[in-house]
């Protein structure tokens, strides 16, 4: 049965991978940051 | 459940998110441009404790704007002692979320639109230091207008619908 919002090819529930997006979305944003931090060097 | 104000709501979490990814970078001694009696490394040993505290508080504060469009916002989730299963009174959720919203509006507008005054205090950041602290904080200023406009949208479907 076609779960509405089940991705077919993957077989991944629709909520688990909105959460693995959000996490990424986190983690490049923590690393962009820290980077310009570090990148900054120090003062 | 108006779409856009499920976005807003949303919202107000990644508003919060980067000045708080910041203040636990700066807890955990990466360069933020603060030296002297200012860098962390003087400062208290619970120093990273309180930046991870306070950054859990403003993700959490934010996170509550999520129940003005779920429905644990309109009744109480049974594990919450007291209140559990209950239906929550509009105004119990529309008062303080009001206040909260006027509360970070004025808190941070000033602050974002004045910049943080570094001025010629040298133990301040300068510089690229404090562009980045600026861009890791300017989006707070939309978090009490969103906030505002979230308890806008809770406040009319509550009135609607019960």
């Amino acid at each position: 049965m076609r779960v509405p919002g089940h991705d077919e090819k993957t077989q991944e529930a629709p909520v688990s991978k909105t959460v693995r997006r959000k996490a990424v979305a986190v983690a490049v944003l923590t690393a962009a940051i820290a980077l310009a931090m570090i990148l900054t060097g120090a003062p | 459940m108006s779409r856009w104000a499920d976005l807003a709501a949303q919202a107000t979490l990644w508003c919060a998110l980067p000045s708080s990814i910041w203040r636990i970078l700066f807890g955990l001694g990466l360069p933020a441009g603060f030296t002297g009696s200012q860098d962390p490394a003087n400062g208290p040993w619970w120093g990273l404790l309180y930046v991870v505290a306070l950054s859990a508080l403003s993700e959490g504060l934010a996170f509550l704007s999520m129940g003005l469009v779920r429905p644990w916002g309109e009744v109480a989730p049974r594990w919450i002692p007291l209140i559990g299963g209950r239906e929550v009174r509009p105004m119990a959720a529309i008062v303080p979320a009001s206040l909260g919203a006027l509360a970070l509006t004025a808190l941070w507008t000033p602050i974002v639109f004045q910049g943080f005054e570094s001025g010629s205090d040298p133990e301040l950041p300068h510089g690229a230091k404090a562009v980045i602290l600026w861009v890791c904080y300017a989006p707070l200023v939309l978090w009490g207008p969103l906030l505002a406009a979230v308890t806008v949208a809770y406040a009319i479907r509550r009135r609607r619908h019960g």
